[in-house]
């Protein structure tokens, strides 16, 4: 027995020494180093730089501005330095200080503990104030109150006097937090499988919640020169079975530098991006134009007018009628803001200067706003007003004398004592997707699905009694049932297509939508010349003529209600235009005729009916109707073909009530192919019908 | 056994009566007339026949009785075949034996109504003034033709306006086509000739259903007043205190409930269920374990136990119970809405809209809103 307890003695001892070799602090000294002072000196080197980054976090931070810039720069080198000797106790530390104030903050609390197992006793100054920090991140709400108090008593008062205002922020943060965090709201919160182990920001999702666009720094390949973690692009991704799975960059926006997505309007149709420009970062604008997106121009007018100052407008949000925007911007000296600013004249690009957007700003940082589509609730980021922890969520809404109203935090965990940026919801409220860098993500900032549940469904109970003594079977209980109806925003949403009547093809066309009651144009956009979308948002309740004009086509007006009721809903409405235009010479795609023959097939009905609604519905409208034949066959037989063909189908038109004098047939034969004949599908082009419009 | 041989001593007597007395006519004509002889013949043969007529009605009415008590006791014995092989022997052998018509019925009951009511009816028309054919009429009519039912249990009262059960079993009947006011008409009646303590209770449910409580309320205590020891009694005049929202008398009637019948697996349930509403889970998964126990093929039991399990976060749990109920009631609709509730919690959304479309094909209105708002 007593030698099995000397052994395990031996054991004891020997594990004693080894922990505190693990344990022990390693000095950056030349001494600790002899075989490696080249390497020791560079490392000494990415320390002091690491240093200064370290001290522009810290100064931006305790004069309420972004920090992560400079704290991704600092963990740069001081991670360089960490990988040279992890055993520093002050590395440690300065490494988790860095990373509390930057996207990474979850691995912040890895590092502090780290330090403080192998240190000596010895701290840096805001040691206790740091640590406080990571404790609340990591809800040790009392514990980290405790940090900062014993920072707060125990250093001197003229280093103290710079982290006063924040210091007691952080602890009336602390007293408050608990009860803010202990009722949670009903959401689940889902991670996107489109994250990236970088930083993915600014989800923006169209109204239809069909596309998400967002911003990342997915594609940096950091190398050894590199101290910026920035470079982001755009990106979007299509709804695929309900999910977003693959990503897309929009390469005609992005740049080498960087390009953000600061809004995305409800149409899908215009991006707004903030990139840097002669030093200066500006919010630009960007135009689907059919399936390519324009170049980006300034969406304020020119750059350093009255108008358009020359303080940084980032993140930004458009207004539901187009008129006004609404943006961040670090105009009150250095803290950022929600401004926003009305257009004075749309054909020069003018703009009010921008006012502030009232109660939501704080002496703190505003991040991001979304004017959701019903243009009285605003939705910004903000490490102010009673905020969980860093960036959280809040609403606002309109007055009726158009102010904003006192913010409401969303609640956790919606919001945590972590960052949360960006709120992008559908039409009906049901859910939205925000960016946040808390842990549990694929790294750093993540962009996050939050589904509201409603209230939460009552259970139905059964209880039976045997109400009939003479009957064996008990008798269930009949209870009302009530319905749990969940509270969601009420839009409509109105979307559909613009098209040529007779071939449908898509049109770009003008859509202004008038309430009719007031007369007043509600709002006015562009179908995509591409697909002929178009997509808004619209409060039901009303009624509402909608009037589309194209270049060649006929004016298109029409009322439509919007009853209440309407909510949620998503109305389509395909707009057919008619085409006008003198010279228009439309291909009927979908007229057939019989091999060699000119009798029609009865495929091509649904086609030519179309062209007998368009000529009855335009009386004046007189067209040529042209028959196309490929290169085969003798020049004679394919202009005695075509012309008998065009000739059918104008008998058939006639058939159809339209009037003979309005209608002219001509066979070209293959005189006027489209494609080379060469190939089976270009002679397939050129086999065609065509009619012309040769009066109005 | 003892009733035959006591009949076959009877008639021996009768027939030593009459030989005796034939004998004594026989020593006083002799010296009249030599005539008579023929007469005396006669009348001795008549004598005989009768007497043999008798002996084959009497074996024939002894048979019928020796099959209709071997009936009863095939019928005691659940051995309906045999029982009513006797039965049939019986009235064969006497057409006129109404109470052998009557179980004649209550075995073909098992094989065909039909042939079952003709025998009924038989037995009636043997017997007018036992009701009991008719009660049996009645019944098999309930089967198929609530109409045809009333119309008997009305003939009942017409010929009796004392046939107090005849007016319980009209109640019943209007309670069950939701003729709630006709059957509290009819409870009262019988009520009215008889107080028994189920037409009390009857009509107490009939009042709770029309939310007339207070009526309820006194005819449940009447109800006890006269049979204190019927446990579900106690057990609907708790689920009546629950109505009335008064939780801690509802509690305290259903242990009472359970105090008289601690095998009464619907108190355990019903209790269970009210603890579950006043978030007591930890007792209430008590009470509904204990019903299963019980009655493990008591389907609302397990669906409660869903319930509680939701409650306490285990919702895979949730689930399986939820899964059972089903299993046992297939259109189980609130099992379906809950399940999808559950199912949604753990973010199975498909599987929760295919349990609230079910829920809703069921009839179960409410889950049309969650289709609605959760399912597109």
């Amino acid at each position: 027995m007593i030698a099995i307890n000397v052994k395990y003695l031996y054991v004891l001892l020997l594990f004693i020494c080894s922990q505190n070799i693990l344990s022990q602090n390693i000095d950056f000294s030349n001494s600790n180093f002899k075989s490696d002072k080249k390497g020791l000196k560079v490392v000494k080197n990415h320390l002091k730089k690491g240093d200064l980054f370290r001290e522009n976090a810290i100064h931006n931070l305790l004069n309420f501005r972004n920090t992560e810039t400079d704290a991704d720069s600092a963990y740069y080198h001081y991670k360089i330095a960490y990988d040279f000797n992890p055993n520093n106790s002050n590395l440690n530390y300065k490494i988790a200080s860095v990373l509390v104030m930057s996207n990474g903050k979850e691995f912040s609390k890895k590092y502090l503990e780290e330090s403080i197992r192998i240190s000596e006793g010895k701290f840096e100054d805001d040691f206790y104030f740091f640590k406080g920090m990571i404790l609340q991140l990591n809800q040790n709400f009392s514990e980290a109150s405790e940090s900062y108090i014993y920072f707060k008593n125990n250093s001197k008062k003229k280093y103290l006097k710079k982290f006063k205002k924040l210091l007691n922020y952080y602890i009336t943060q602390c007293d408050l937090v608990p009860n803010q965090i202990a009722n949670e709201e009903k959401v689940w919160i889902d991670n996107l499988e489109i994250n990236s182990i970088k930083d993915d920001i600014s989800p923006c999702l169209t109204l239809d919640g069909e596309l998400l666009f967002f911003s990342s720094n997915r594609n940096k390949n950091l190398n050894s020169n590199d101290e910026i973690f920035s470079d982001f692009d755009i990106y979007y991704s299509k709804l695929e079975n309900k999910k977003f799975h693959k990503v897309f960059p929009v390469n005609k926006i992005n740049s080498s530098n960087n390009d953000i997505l600061a809004a995305i309007s409800y149409d899908g149709q215009n991006i707004l991006h903030y990139k840097k420009e002669d030093n200066i970062y500006d919010i630009f604008q960007a135009k689907l134009n059919g399936k390519d997106w324009s170049t980006s121009s300034r969406m304020m007018g020119d750059k350093l007018t009255v108008e358009n100052t020359k303080e940084n407008k980032t993140f930004a949000s458009y207004h539901p009628r187009y008129k006004t925007l609404y943006y961040i911007t670090d105009y009150s000296l250095g803290n950022l803001d929600i401004f926003y600013s009305g257009i004075m004249n749309q054909q020069r690009n003018i703009w009010s200067r921008g006012q502030s957007a009232g109660v939501v700003n704080t002496m703190m940082q505003e991040g991001s706003v979304y004017i959701h589509p019903d243009g009285k609730t605003m939705y910004f980021a903000s490490k102010g007003h009673n905020s969980i922890g860093g960036y959280d969520i809040f609403v606002s809404y309109l007055d009726d004398l158009g102010h904003w109203g006192k913010p409401i935090n969303l609640g956790f965990p919606i919001n945590t004592t972590y960052d949360e940026i960006f709120f992008s919801p559908n039409a009906s409220g049901r859910y939205a997707y925000i960016s946040s860098n808390r842990p549990g993500g694929k790294g750093r900032m993540d962009i996050y699905k939050v589904t509201y549940r409603g209230n939460e469904k009552q259970m139905v109970l059964d209880f039976e009694d045997q109400l009939i003594a003479s009957i064996a079977n008990p008798v269930s209980d009949n209870i009302t049932l009530q319905p749990i109806i969940l509270e969601q925003k009420s839009l409509t949403v109105f979307k559909g297509k613009i098209l040529d009547v007779v071939t449908e093809k898509p049109i770009k066309a003008k859509i202004d939508i008038i309430i009719n009651k007031t007369g007043e144009i509600y709002t006015t956009v562009n179908s995509n010349s591409s697909s002929g979308n178009f997509l808004m948002s619209l409060p039901a309740g009303f009624n509402y003529g909608i009037s589309v004009e194209a270049d060649g086509y006929l004016f298109h007006s029409e009322n439509f209600d919007l009853p209440i009721g309407d909510d949620f809903n998503v109305v389509n409405k395909d707009i057919l235009l008619k085409n006008i235009k003198i010279g228009s010479n439309i291909t009927l795609n979908n007229v057939f005729f019989k091999t060699e023959k000119w009798s029609i097939t009865s495929e091509s009905f649904h086609e030519l009916d179309k062209l007998v609604a368009l000529l009855k519905d335009v009386p004046n409208l007189e067209i040529e109707i042209s028959g196309h034949t490929d290169n085969t066959g003798s020049k004679v037989f394919n202009e005695l073909l075509s012309q008998r063909r065009a000739d059918a189908v104008v008998n058939y038109l006639v058939d159809k009530g339209i009037e003979r004098k309005r209608l002219k047939a001509k066979g070209y034969g293959s005189s006027k192919p489209v494609a080379n004949n060469d190939s089976s599908n270009g002679r397939a082009l050129n086999r065609r019908t065509e009619f012309e419009i040769l009066d109005n | 056994m003892c009733f035959k041989s006591f009949f076959i001593k009877v008639l021996c007597f009768i027939f030593s009566i009459n030989f005796t007395f034939c004998q004594v006519q026989n020593i006083e004509f002799k010296e009249i007339s030599a005539k008579s002889d023929t007469l005396q013949n006669e009348f001795q043969k008549y004598f005989i026949d009768s007497i043999n007529s008798l002996n084959i009605k009497n074996d024939k009415l002894n048979k019928s009785k020796e099959n209709y008590n071997l009936g009863l006791e095939y019928f005691e014995e659940n051995n309906l075949e045999k029982a009513l092989e006797y039965f049939e022997n019986s009235t064969f052998y006497d057409s006129t034996f109404s109470k052998a018509f009557f179980f004649q019925g209550k075995c073909l009951e098992n094989f065909n109504d039909s042939l079952a009511l003709l025998s009924y009816y038989k037995s009636f028309e043997l017997d007018s003034l036992d009701f009991a054919p008719l009660y049996r009429i009645a019944k098999i009519y309930e089967k198929h033709s609530f109409l045809k039912a009333i119309n008997i249990y009305n003939k009942i009262t017409t010929l009796n306006k004392q046939e107090h059960k005849a007016f319980y079993k009209l109640g019943v009947l209007y309670y069950l086509n939701d003729s709630i006011d006709l059957a509290i008409e009819n409870y009262s009646i019988s009520l009215s000739i008889k107080k028994k303590s189920r037409a009390f209770n009857d009509r107490a449910s009939c009042y709770r259903l029309n939310g007339n409580f207070t009526q309820a309320l006194q005819d449940y205590k009447s109800a006890i007043s006269i049979d204190p020891d019927v446990p579900f009694i106690y057990n609907n005049l708790a689920s009546l205190y629950r109505k009335m929202g008064d939780n801690q008398r509802a509690l305290e009637n259903y242990t009472i409930c359970i105090q008289k019948d601690d095998n009464y697996y619907l108190a355990y349930n019903n209790r269970g269920s009210l603890k579950i509403e006043l978030e007591k889970y930890v007792d209430a998964l008590v009470d509904i374990n204990k019903c299963i126990s019980l009655d493990s093929n008591y389907a609302p039991a397990h669906h409660n136990k869903g319930v509680i399990l939701y409650k306490q976060k285990n919702f895979f749990e949730a689930i399986s119970s939820f899964d059972k109920a089903i299993l046992l009631n297939p259109n189980y609709a609130k099992a379906f809405l809950n399940r999808g509730i559950v199912k949604q919690m753990i973010r199975d959304e498909l599987g929760a809209c295919k349990d609230w479309m079910r829920s809703q094909e069921l009839g179960l209105n409410i889950s049309n809103t969650y289709l609605m708002y959760d399912c597109n």
